[in-house]
């Protein structure tokens, strides 16, 4: 008996000493100009179910940042590169001839993504929705999409290649390698169209369709969202769950989120909440005004909805648990006033236009039309929700987005690179540390390393010969279970506003303003500028900064002359 | 049935990995002494290790064994390192005895290449024997070098700091020099023919000086303050002093964090608990008084904690080893029969039993020596001899040359002149030249007129008498030379004969004819043409 003891415990230690545990799947999903405290679990208001039980049941990272805007976010977060690194130190424009690589508006070849590092480590790559780091939205040949999803590591796409467009009819719409019209795609007919669906049904479906086919093997799936970027469109019977929520305006939805963000130990009581910006008792269509906001928390809520459905594919494919699941948002609520001024018709009763054929590619971010007949309508007086309708919420709403912070998408104060960073791994993270709130600072460049980390794969000095920059980030792993990752320093720069963070202070300058410095864990909403009274450390910190855009070759701003009106082209460098 | 199947299955496996001959994985560290967290539980609080964090080092020692009283040979890079790899004192090592003017005699037994003849699959990072002629010759040269992915590592502060400065987190610079470190193992691994143990040697140079001043608080942010009131006695408590100890132990925090890197993968393909893995450093810390080239235990003592390949883990013992030790036990863990030339004894006897204190009883002294260290640190390029046996109450030294500078002659310097303060932090030949430049070594000369840091400048420069001896339990620190007084007469006569009798039985040259051997060319004298000049700066 006591032989067959100990033969059954020397039995353990040899599995024990033998067995690795098995690389658990990544699943990274963003959103798209959406505000620091929007979701339910980050101080909002509107309805977030599935990403609040994410949050309840994963540890919310308070101060993780983005890059201030769509493409280099997305640069950054698939290459673990800072932006200019990856060839995307603005937006998909080139102007490397002018500004060097940094500045081609296309992703290097010195930069791996995510999916080519992961697919080294047998992993299959999946990914349903915005992608945004080419110029190539309408390429004459193959050779031209050699930066799209599936010439970058990825097995499977569903989505766009271009930023933004309609959310009933949107441009580029793209499965693996080929344009494809939404109304004549035979893979995917609901009922009714609407690309945040989309995107969530395509997700579910290559989590089920994975656990199907390629058992065994882990997957990285990358769901990138274009909600709830403008234009404010969704489905009306989401619209109708936010009827009247907002009709008292900014002011109360605001001073409810501060406080709900205190209460969730967000909010800090010794930092001011930033100023309301917009006054409500000044808004001449407070009808349009209310409805705009109604139809963002629509635009979120058919989200997390969606996300809801990829969750349920995981949990019904028994892959829920040993999956690390990660959402984040790509820039702080926008104030872009897109499409919100200006002289506008009135809905026609009848069409007026001709019909679309269903297999029609519909070529523009602003279709000229909808595909029954109507011109889409931008202007003031146009109420937003319909495929007719092309509207931003404009910057009040944002700022109660972005609530308690300043500034917005584009810009390096708070409000511009904070996002919510909710990690999510029942098999990977302690027990004690679900619901837990992680303050460690984190940047978009950590999740290269993160998932080089869990993967066990490792990142490589050369690829496809060429040689690849190190990574610049950490993993994330050490501080989802709670321990200390060290004192960060992290820089940003786009459009000419930059910043840097080092530990607890945070240098942040608008473009062709000066230096501001705040100490964040006193002042995390960036009210009392020490500037004046740390000369030495400004000077210290702006040397650095200014090392760091050396070396990652941000260059002043403008990197060259603005094109007005010109949309950028698709001439790709070699 | 398909259970018993697999229980047989994993019977034959079992089987299969008890015969299966356990890897070797030696961490070695240049110029560290006795230094790791978990040494805290030894000496109590309110020592210099409660300001360390060496996580990777405390797990060996708490899954293995950890040695308070590992000693090195010699307290010289050279020399300990002869000792180490020839299984002998390194007196026994001809010209590979010196620093300076080292040359490696093939005839010499070494533990690698006796493991390699014996089927292991040997290699090594960077550095395992030097400086000599020709370098790493006992690891069989540059042939089982494993450095293709970077050896950045080995300037560690350095590195970081420049990353950091232009723009790099400096946690993520760390991680980078970390991958680099990684992939040289990972080499080394892919390297293996299947089935094959192997013997790994981990020698990276960055806790050598120099590091960059202010280097721990920048890039680990420990702060030098925290280490007042807890320097050894013979360190001046000034903050010059505890910036430079405490960038010391910033080096060392990264030579743990690279021991990390190795465990982890050999966590990744199951090996952990078949190698047996060692951590060390070949002697105290350079460039401070009292450390590297001195017989105290601040210059001999270093961390030793050993885990894996049938270890019995958990326990702390204060069996003395001396680092010649470790041939043998490599030797006799890759079942080769030790050389009868070798005078270390293998430690497995300690490392498998399930006693805590004083396992072996025989193991209760070590002996330490030196010969010459830099050439030119005394006129006629003459050693400073010295043995030295210590005991668990004793520590007993001879000074055969007691008329000799101990840390080299006092060059460019007199009671009114001295080289600039950046000439003694920079340039370790400028004057005595035992002692490598550093900040602590600037500031100390700067004090030498100065009454109230008198004392601790003659405790680091000054003449010593031919005969030291401490009793420790009154005098952990070393300070107080008791060999001239009468009360202890009995004891110091008791030391000399047991140092000199086990001297005399291990054929030290310098026991007979005065020590000519050491005292003539090529051990002394000029740097004669069969060896390789060293770079120096010039004055």
């Amino acid at each position: 008996m006591s032989g067959m003891m100990r033969f059954t415990g020397f039995l353990c230690l040899l599995l024990g000493g033998t067995l690795r545990a098995t690389p658990p799947n990544i699943v990274i999903i963003m959103a798209d100009d959406m505000g620091y405290s929007d979701a339910g679990s980050f101080g909002g208001e509107i309805k977030t179910p599935n990403l609040d039980a994410l949050a309840a049941g994963g540890v919310r990272f308070t101060q993780f940042y983005n890059t201030a805007r769509c493409c280099p976010t997305r640069a950054a977060l698939l290459t673990g590169l800072y932006a200019h690194q990856a060839g995307v130190g603005h937006m998909m424009e080139d102007h490397s001839a002018k500004a060097g690589p940094a500045y081609a508006g296309e992703l290097s070849n010195r930069a791996v993504t995510i999916a080519e590092v992961l697919r080294s480590a047998g992993y299959r790559n999946y990914m349903a929705g915005k992608w945004h780091v080419t110029r190539a939205t309408k390429p004459a040949n193959d050779a031209e999409k050699r930066n799209w999803p599936l010439q970058r590591g990825f097995d499977r796409f569903y989505g766009t290649i271009h930023g933004a467009g309609s959310f009933f009819d949107p441009n580029t719409l793209t499965r693996d390698n080929t344009f494809i019209s939404p109304f004549s795609d035979a893979e995917y007919q609901p009922a009714e169209f609407y690309y945040t669906d989309a995107i969530s049904d395509q997700g579910a479906r290559f989590v089920r369709e994975h656990a199907r086919d390629q058992g065994g093997k882990p997957f990285f799936l990358y769901l990138a969202y274009t909600s709830p970027h403008w234009p404010m469109q969704a489905k009306e019977k989401d619209i109708a769950k936010y009827k009247g929520h907002y009709d008292q305006g900014y002011d109360p939805v605001r001073a409810a989120r501060a406080e709900k963000m205190k209460k969730l130990g967000l909010l800090d009581s010794q930092w001011l909440v930033t100023p309301q910006a917009g006054d409500w008792d000044q808004v001449e269509d407070k009808a349009r005004e209310a409805r705009s906001m109604e139809v963002f928390a629509a635009m979120i809520d058919c989200m997390d909805q969606g996300i809801g459905r990829v969750i349920a594919a995981l949990k019904e494919s028994g892959q829920y648990e040993n999956t690390l699941v990660l959402f984040l948002q790509d820039n702080g609520g926008c104030a872009e006033n897109m499409g919100r001024n200006g002289p506008a018709q009135p809905k026609a009763e009848k069409p007026t236009l001709p019909a679309m054929a269903a297999d029609a590619l519909q070529p523009d971010m602003i279709p000229k039309q909808t595909r029954d007949g109507f011109p889409v309508r931008q202007g003031s007086g146009v109420m937003p929700g319909g495929a007719d309708t092309f509207l931003g919420y404009g910057e009040a709403w944002a700022n109660v987005s972005n609530t308690p912070f300043r500034e917005y998408k584009h810009w390096e104060h708070e409000g511009g690179i904070s996002t919510p960073l909710i990690a999510h791994w029942a098999a990977g993270l302690p027990a004690e540390r679900r619901g837990k709130l992680e303050p460690q600072t984190g940047h978009l460049i950590d999740l290269m390393a993160t998932c080089v980390a869990v993967a066990g794969a490792s990142y490589p000095k050369e690829f496809s010969g060429q040689s690849i920059s190190p990574m610049e980030g950490v993993s994330l792993l050490p501080a989802m279970r709670g321990e200390a990752n060290g004192v960060r320093t992290l820089f940003w720069e786009h459009e000419g506003n930059k910043a840097m963070r080092f530990g607890d202070w945070k240098l942040v300058a608008k473009h062709k303003g000066p230096w501001e410095l705040y100490d964040m864990a006193a002042d995390r909403t960036e009210m009392h500028n020490l500037a004046a009274r740390q000369v030495e450390r400004v000077k210290e910190m702006a040397a650095t900064w200014q090392a760091w855009a050396d070396r990652v070759g941000a260059r002043p701003w403008p990197v060259a002359p603005a094109k007005k009106g010109a949309r950028a082209g698709v001439k790709i460098p070699d | 049935m398909r259970l018993l199947f697999l229980l047989l299955t994993l019977c034959a496996a079992a089987s299969a990995a008890d015969t299966k001959r356990p890897n070797i994985l030696f961490c070695f560290a240049d110029d560290m002494g006795r230094y790791a967290s978990i040494y805290q539980k030894v000496e109590g609080a309110g020592s210099a290790n409660d300001f360390i964090k060496t996580p990777n080092i405390d797990r060996i020692a708490r899954e293995g064994v950890l040695f308070k009283h590992a000693h090195v040979t010699a307290p010289s890079c050279t020399p300990c390192r002869s000792s180490l790899l020839s299984g002998q004192y390194f007196f026994r090592t001809g010209r590979a005895a010196i620093l300076q003017g080292a040359v490696w005699d093939l005839k010499i037994p070494s533990f690698p290449l006796l493991l390699k003849d014996a089927g292991y699959h040997i290699g090594k990072f960077h550095k395992v024997w030097s400086p000599g002629t020709p370098a790493d010759a006992p690891y069989g040269g540059q042939e089982f070098a494993f450095q293709k992915a970077g050896s950045r590592i080995n300037n560690f502060s350095e590195e970081v700091t420049k990353m950091v400065a232009a723009g790099r987190d400096v946690e993520a610079a760390k991680q980078e020099l970390l991958a680099e470190v990684a992939g040289n193992f990972d080499a080394f691994l892919a390297a293996r023919k299947q089935g094959e143990p192997f013997c790994f040697w981990y020698g990276p140079t960055n806790v050598h000086r120099k590091w960059v001043k202010g280097s721990a608080k920048a890039l680990w942010g420990m702060d030098p303050e925290q280490l007042k009131g807890k320097m050894p006695a013979f360190l001046p408590d000034v903050p010059e002093v505890r910036e430079d100890f405490a960038d010391y132990f910033g080096e060392i925090q990264a030579f743990d964090a690279a021991i990390g890197v190795h465990l982890k993968k050999l966590e990744e393909i199951g090996e952990l608990d078949n190698t047996l893995v060692v951590v060390s450093g070949d002697h105290g810390a350079p460039g401070f008084p009292h450390g590297k080239c001195n017989l105290y235990d601040f210059g001999t003592q270093v961390t030793l904690a050993i885990r894996g390949a049938g270890t019995k883990g958990g326990r702390v013992v204060e069996d003395f080893v001396n680092l010649m030790d470790l041939a043998p036990t490599f030797l006799e863990v890759g079942g080769v029969k030790p050389p009868e030339v070798m005078t270390g004894r293998s430690v497995l006897n300690v490392l498998r039993s399930d006693q805590t204190d004083l396992v072996d009883p025989q193991r209760t002294w070590v002996v330490t020596g030196r010969e010459r260290h830099v050439e030119s640190a005394r006129e006629g390029f003459l050693p400073y001899p010295q043995r030295a046996l210590r005991t668990k109450d004793y520590l007993y030294i001879i000074n055969f040359k007691q008329d000799r500078w101990p840390m080299g002659d006092p060059t460019n310097l007199t009671k009114d002149s001295a080289p600039s303060e950046q000439e003694l932090t920079e340039n370790t030949h400028i004057t005595y030249a035992d002692m490598d430049s550093s900040p602590t070594k600037a500031w100390l000369v700067g004090q030498r007129n100065n009454s109230v840091w008198r004392q601790h400048y003659e405790w680091a420069f000054a003449k010593r008498p031919r005969e030291e001896l401490y009793i420790l339990a009154d005098d952990p620190q070393q300070l107080k030379n008791v060999a001239q007084d009468s009360n202890f007469e009995e004891v110091r006569a008791k030391l000399e004969a047991q140092l000199m009798a086990e001297l005399k039985k291990a054929k030290d040259p310098r026991v007979e004819s005065d020590g000519a051997y050491f005292e003539t060319p090529p051990m002394a004298g000029p740097l004669p043409d069969d060896v390789k000049k060293p770079k120096r700066k010039k004055k």
